[in-house]
């Protein structure tokens, strides 16, 4: 291999965020939009770097690190032995396969009200919605990764003389990782989105969600942009962090 | 002159009288973003007495929940103007862009037409605002509305976080909040505090408080909503931005005077019908007759909006007013 097909190799990843930056360099060079509206690329890394080291950005990106990592372990902690439960027992997980689809499909801001009444207007609020949104999300993957388990192995666990809980927890729980990791990073990201949403919509004085309303009440758009390119990054790093965990712990995964 | 010649002329004149009498009588379109809320009434008694028809406006309402969207309708022209625009937003975005909207009716508020005002539970003890001490709070969601807030408590001693904490919610949600006992009080708008207080959740503690407490005079009125036009409708079609503004002009006068205009207010702007008698309403001024001391007011109003953040930059008020 080359170095210059090296070089490319490895910036591929990055040739779609260059052909975005261009786009959008472009679209403000050309004026397709007011600039007050859409700020140059320059002006809105500019705002975001600023923000990050001498301004308030960390702050508020950690205040969503913080809810989005408690509402995500609520959700592990409650959705994976459930999703193991009902992943063992098909027929139990077809009697409530209908409520799970059904508040899957249903939009997080739309459950907010019910929230509201149950936890109230403080942080628990947020956490909680966002647990029950990153909850059905890896209830769902465990319920399935379990259900799917290879039956061959199971069986060979059972000819060499393991139990019924000996073959749940060394073949099958096992079997389920993979598929308990894509509920995972499907849940870190619901979990994400719905603390955003929520710390837009009921009540938050911080956070990333709060901050891109603020700074488009007042249109300060770089400053918006810089919050919402945070938010990408957050997005990014915990999907980034759930592959490398994946690729590490369950190398066995599809084989 | 043949029979056939003699139709073609006729259907001509026919077709030309039938054009020139639209062309007299077509009405100038005008697209109004009306953000609904109580002050948005002069635009619904303008429209429902027929005086835009009278000067030749056809209006297109165009609702819109929130204020950055009316600003950015202005921005892209997707609207002409704005029935209630909060006044530090208009301000905040010509400081950005020059000529994006002007003022021809601001909404006043204080004490006497009440407005902005802290409620607290019904069963609170507090007298005045420096009984919040210890106090959980919302406020109105929104940079200006919880600005103001911290502003106003900050001028009567209180320090956030040490004897206060505060937070933004939704006005839909306040009621709910302060009633379940999540909060001891807050910052809130008209018809809310009004609802709280019918329902016997609230207590009005002390209304008009930018005036008392920022503006430094309980008489005087905060500027903080009113009917903006776009830059370019001022500019491109200056008899049509005059004759909007003569139409306004009489609404105004009835919204301020005339009850029966208050039955408008349930109908189009989210009142509850059983207050719509009694609900404070702003008291609506024309720019061109504002005083000096009331632009002064004006003004402190911007400066205030300024040191809060809400503006980006220091704005002279008579440059965000029309005369028309």
């Amino acid at each position: 291999m080359t170095l210059l097909s090296r070089l490319l190799e490895r910036t591929r990843p990055l040739i779609g965020v260059a052909v975005l930056v261009a786009v959008w360099a472009l679209a403000h060079q050309l004026r397709l939009a007011d600039p007050v509206l859409l700020p140059s690329p320059a002006e809105s890394f500019s705002a975001f770097w600023k923000d990050l080291t001498v301004g308030t950005l960390w702050a508020d990106f950690s205040k969503t690190i913080i809810r989005t990592t408690a509402a995500f372990a609520i959700a592990l902690v409650i959705a994976v032995p459930v999703g193991v439960v009902l992943g063992s027992s098909e027929k139990l997980y077809r009697s409530i396969e209908f409520l799970i689809d059904f508040f899957r499909s249903t939009p997080a801001s739309a459950m907010f009200p019910l929230f509201l009444v149950l936890f109230g207007v403080g942080e628990r609020t947020k956490i909680a919605v966002a647990a029950f949104g990153a909850a059905l999300a890896i209830l769902f993957n465990v319920a399935y990764g379990v259900m799917n388990a290879r039956k061959q192995r199971q069986l060979a666990a059972k000819v060499m003389g393991a139990n019924a809980l000996r073959v749940l927890t060394d073949v099958t729980i096992w079997e389920s990782l993979p598929q308990t990791f894509v509920g995972m990073r499907t849940g870190v990201s619901i979990a994400l989105v719905i603390v955003i949403v929520a710390e837009m919509f009921i009540g938050s004085t911080d956070g990333l969600g709060q901050r891109i309303m603020n700074a488009q009440m007042v249109f300060d758009m770089p400053q918006m942009y810089a919050a919402i390119f945070a938010s990408g990054a957050l997005g990014y790093a915990l999907n980034l962090l759930f592959l490398i965990a994946e690729r590490r712990f369950v190398h066995w995964g599809g084989k | 002159m043949k029979r056939r010649d003699f139709v073609s002329l006729f259907s001509a004149s026919a077709l030309g009288l039938g054009l020139g009498t639209r062309q007299a009588f077509a009405a100038d379109k005008v697209k109004v973003g009306v953000f609904p809320s109580s002050s948005a009434l002069p635009y619904y008694v303008a429209l429902k007495r027929g005086y835009f028809r009278e000067v030749g406006i056809e209006t297109e309402t165009v609702v819109l929940a929130t204020h950055p969207l009316i600003v950015q309708s202005l921005v892209t022209g997707a609207i002409d103007a704005a029935t209630n625009l909060v006044t530090l937003e208009g301000a905040n975005i010509n400081a950005r862009r020059p000529n994006t909207l002007s003022y021809i009716s601001l909404g006043g508020q204080n004490s006497k037409y009440i407005v902005e005002q802290f409620v607290v539970k019904a069963s609170s003890t507090a007298k005045t605002l420096a009984d919040l001490k210890g106090a959980k709070l919302f406020s109105a969601p929104g940079p200006a509305n919880i600005g103001a807030a911290k502003a106003v408590l900050k001028a009567v001693g209180l320090t956030e976080n040490t004897d206060y904490t505060i937070q933004e919610q939704q006005l839909g949600v306040q009621l709910g909040a302060l009633q379940s006992g999540n909060f001891d009080g807050g910052y809130t708008l008209e018809p809310i505090a009004s609802i709280m207080i019918r329902n016997g959740v609230g207590r009005r503690l002390e209304a008009g408080v930018i005036s008392t407490h920022l503006l430094g005079n309980p008489q005087a009125e905060a500027y903080a909503a009113g009917c903006a036009l776009s830059g370019p409708l001022l500019k491109d079609r200056p008899d049509v931005a005059k004759r909007f503004a003569a139409a306004w002009s009489r609404a105004a006068q009835d919204a301020n005077t005339d009850v029966a205009a208050r039955d408008l207010l349930a109908a189009d702007m989210n009142v509850p019908a059983d207050l719509a008698p009694t609900v404070p309403l702003a008291h609506f001024v024309l720019t061109k007759d504002l005083t000096a001391a009331q632009l002064g007011d004006f003004q402190k109003f911007l400066d205030i909006g300024t040191s809060l953040g809400v503006v980006s930059g220091k704005v002279d008020a008579k440059s965000i007013v029309a005369t028309l």
